[in-house]
This record gives structure tokens, sequence and C-alpha cells, in this order.
């Protein structure tokens, strides 16, 4: 390389750098998009597929009556057990429903599967626990407010 | 009388399995002679998960949700790949706006996987501010799919027959607003990185791929396009409504780390401009043909092939009549894109290792599956 071409090579790096900064000083002037979690919280689409819930009827039952629909969508047995009463039809009643949330994938094949409304997937995005046992959710851990309350 | 020089003795190092340019979870054992990289060996499948199997065992929905998690970075080309090859099976028809919302979401993980590939590797490469950039762009996109499908990354949205749902009120909006802003912010990243002198010296001329020698070994995307070889999916065998829309095949001569970067950066804005004119023509009607509840395709095969963001993901299945499949394949492009890797490799320096494993945009859940 010759002397005058090494000059040229010199201004126009310095040049590109320069031209870098330009975009980094805009940059820095924009207001922040960062937000201080967990002070901050970041609003969550109503939409979202977060931690399980049951829901109940306008008379204050549950609305899941055990008809296993949920647990066939699963793709990954993530609820193991649902037990309803003896009653039959659409009197009947689950009594004992599991949910896994360490093996679910919030896929929300359950939620469609369900013919009657009766589970879905809330807005709560952090399910965290101690050990293992935390993330199994019975019944009574998945009971989600009476209609007409929000999530 | 000795000259004092000793034979240089060759040594072997471990690029990964926890190295963070490896992006995943990628072993490269790298055979060196001083500096000089003299073969390659790319270890895989620290990430294995046995997918394919899973799949027989799962019903046809019910695998939708593990196909999210082959390229986690565009899951919707996933979905897309799968369900394209059901609805072969089926012989479905889907509606034609579930068509365009395909099309959407396809295109805005498109650029929300460049983004990530423009982020990483300016940041490999000692450009960490790039790499905040990336991520606030991309962020743009990720509250797009959550306020649409309810999750970031593994949206599972695309489904056999259509898509999860409509668009909620306001997407388009926002959706717009984001064609709006992207070019701007495009032409800030190619201010910051494409003309600055030392990203240039750490990519021009760096890891050539020769186009025969990338064809033979089954390269595609934007890495076979970097090397100037017009091939795209979506251009070859239109699917969806690619073959309605106005937009161009990205490609460069180069053959090099510069050539591949270019090539995605300009892809960004075709998928913009594919954007715009989806959200502009999106037509009204369903969103999901009538599927039965428990889907039993007749007995056959199909491949359903897309342009993922990195390059042909395609997936084989075969059906033997039952509501599972009897086998589930999927191609990977990056799988194609490790093995050329060692070609790629030999004779440049290990520094230049992270340039060129960072310019072919490998994600190691599609390679390992």
């Amino acid at each position: 390389m010759t002397r005058t071409n090494l000059f040229v090579d010199v201004v126009l790096s310095a040049l590109s750098i320069v031209k870098g900064l330009m975009v980094t000083l805009t940059n820095a002037l924009r207001p922040r998009v960062t937000r201080n979690h967990p002070f901050q919280k970041t609003p969550i689409p109503e939409v979202w597929r977060g931690r399980l819930v049951h829901l109940r009827g306008e008379d204050g039952r549950l609305r899941c009556t055990a008809c296993l629909a949920c647990q066939k969508a699963c793709p990954s047995h993530a609820i193991p057990t649902i037990q309803g009463d003896d009653k039959k039809g659409k009197e009947k009643r689950a009594q004992v429903y599991v949910w896994d949330a360490s093996r679910c994938l919030f896929c929300g094949l359950c939620v469609e599967a369900c013919p009657f409304d009766a589970i879905r997937l809330t807005r709560e995005y952090s399910i965290v626990g101690e050990d293992r046992a935390d993330l199994i959710f019975d019944l009574n851990r998945l009971l989600g407010p009476a209609e007409g309350e929000t999530a | 009388m000795t000259t004092g020089l000793t034979p240089t003795e060759h040594i072997t190092l471990n690029m990964g399995p926890q190295h963070p340019s490896t992006h995943g979870v990628l072993r490269l054992e790298l055979e060196l002679e001083g500096e000089v990289i003299v073969a390659c060996r790319p270890i895989i499948g620290y990430l294995h998960r046995g997918i394919e199997k899973m799949a027989e065992a799962r019903t046809y929905p019910q695998v939708l949700p593990y196909t999210d998690r082959l390229d986690y970075l565009s899951s919707s080309s996933n979905n897309m790949a799968y369900v394209q090859a059901v609805e072969k099976l089926l012989g479905l028809e889907v509606p034609e706006r579930a068509k365009y919302l395909r099309v959407i979401s396809l295109e805005l993980n498109r650029i929300a996987s460049h983004l990530v590939f423009l982020a990483t590797f300016a940041n490999d490469l000692g450009a960490t501010t790039v790499f905040l950039y990336g991520m606030r762009e991309r962020e743009l996109i990720m509250d797009l799919f959550s306020m649409w499908a309810g999750a970031r990354l593994t949206q599972s949205w695309i489904r056999i027959g259509g898509v999860g749902a409509d668009i909620p009120d306001g997407f388009v909006d926002q959706a717009l607003a984001f064609c709006r802003l992207m070019p701007k912010r495009l032409d800030e990243y190619d201010r910051i990185l494409t003309g600055n002198r030392i990203f240039r010296a750490r990519t021009e001329g760096v890891g050539i791929l020769p186009p025969e020698l990338g064809v033979n070994y089954g390269a595609s995307g934007p890495t076979l396009r970097g090397s100037g070889v017009e091939f795209d999916v979506r251009r070859a065998e239109p699917y969806e409504v690619y073959g309605d829309l106005d937009f161009e095949v990205v490609t460069r001569p180069t053959c090099d780390c510069m050539g591949r970067y270019l090539v995605r950066m300009q892809e960004m804005r075709q998928s913009v401009r594919i954007l715009e004119q989806c959200l502009k023509r999106l037509p009204e009607g369903e969103v999901r043909a009538k599927v039965p509840r428990v889907i039993r395709p007749p007995e056959g095969e199909a491949y359903g092939r897309v342009e993922s963001p990195r390059g042909e993901f395609a997936c084989y299945v075969v059906s033997d009549g039952s509501p599972r499949p009897a086998r589930v394949r999927f191609r990977a492009p990056s799988f194609y894109h490790l093995s050329v890797l060692p070609r790629m490799l030999q004779g440049w320096k290990v520094g230049d290792a992270v340039a060129i494993l960072g310019s072919i945009d490998i994600v190691l859940g599609e390679v390992d599956r």
C-alpha cells in the first residue's frame, strides 16, 4: 500500500467510526425502552398463555365436568389426573384435577378442546416454586375467580 | 547445524459446547497449526430431544407445539412446514384470510430471526451496541406476537386448517407502524455497522463458500444466496400467497461473510415490503377451515417445504391412516450449513472461526432435534 492510499484509508476508517458514533449519539438521546423489572410491571396481553385456571359458572360451581377432553388433547401429559363425582352427564363435576406446570408446554390445546369453556390460560407468567411439588397444582390452587371478575 | 526451527505440532482446540458464539450447544473440534485451522469436526447432539420419535406417539395436532422447539428463533416457519405437509395429506383448502395471516406471521418471524442474527453476529465481532439495537427492534415484533398468539417464541399459531385465532383490534395499525419504523432503523444499522472499517476487515473476503460447493452440500437460504445462487423456496415453489406478492430474491456474488450478512440485511427490507402488501390486502373472512376433531389423514406421504430465515426447512410426514403419524422427518437447513462449515473454515485463523460460524446463522435446536 502506498503512502497516499494508506492515508486515504485511515481517513475513511476514521470517518466510518464517526458516522457510527453519530448513530450511538442519536440513540442515547431517545427515550428509554427498558423497564425496571420487577418494580415496573410489563403489560401482558389478554390472550397470554400462562398459568392454567378453572372457571366457575354463574351458580358458583365449577364448570369442569371431568370429561377428560383436555387430558386427551394434551401433548405432554401435563394433566395427569382428573376425577369427577358420581353424578351423571352435565351434573357431573370435577373433584380431583391435577395440572403439572413443569410438564406444560403452554400450547393452549387443552383450552381449545374444552367443550364447557371451563379452563383458561391466564396472564400469570411467573410460576415458581421451591421444589417440584410446588409446580403440581391441585384443584384448590387452580380455582379462578367467579364469573364477572377479572383474572 | 540446526536452524532452530522445530516442526510445528498440531494441537486440538475445543470450541464449545459452552462457547457464547457457538449459538447454542455446539462443539467444534478444531485442529490447529499455530493459529491456522487445518481441520474442523463439528460435534452435535447436545440438544437432542428426539422430537421426530416423540411425534410418532402423538396425534397430528399434538405434534405442532413440538415443532416450535426446533428452530426456536422462527417457530412459525417450522409450524408452517409441518402444517403444509399435513394439509397436503388431508387435501385441505385454507381460507384466504388465513393464508395472508400466515404470511404475516412468517415474515415477522423472518425479521425477528434476522435481527437476532444481526445482533449476535455484531456482538461476536465486538460491536456490542448493535446487539442492543437489534434486540430492541425485535422486542416490537415479540409484542405483536404476544398480542396475537399469547406467546413470544413458541407460538404454535399456524394450525392445521388455518391460524389459531384472528388478529386482535389494533394489530394491523401496530404492524404498519413497525413497517414504517423498520427501514429507518435498518439505515441506522448500515451506518453504524456495514460501513465500519473494522467490521469490513473482519468479514470481507472471509469464509469463502463457492456456489458449487454450497449447492453440493445442500446449503440454502441466505447462506447460499450470499454466494450468488438465486434460490428461494418462496419463489421456486410458492406456498400460501407468495406467488401473488411482489418481492425480490436478494443475492450477493461475493461468497464471503459480508455477502451473507448483506443478503440478510436486504431480506429484512424485502420482508417489510411483503408485510406492507399483506397488511393492506388482508381479505375478510374465516381464519380456520373446518377440521375434524380427530385428524385421520388417508394413507400416504407428503412433503412440506418453506423458506425459513435460515434456508429450506422441510417436513416429511408419512401417514398409515391412524390418528398418529407413522413417521415425521424434518429437514433442518442449519444441519447442511454445519456440514459445509469444515470446508469453509480450512485455512482461516481461529479468530475468523467466530465470524464464519456466525455468518451461517445456525440454530442448534433444529440441528439436534
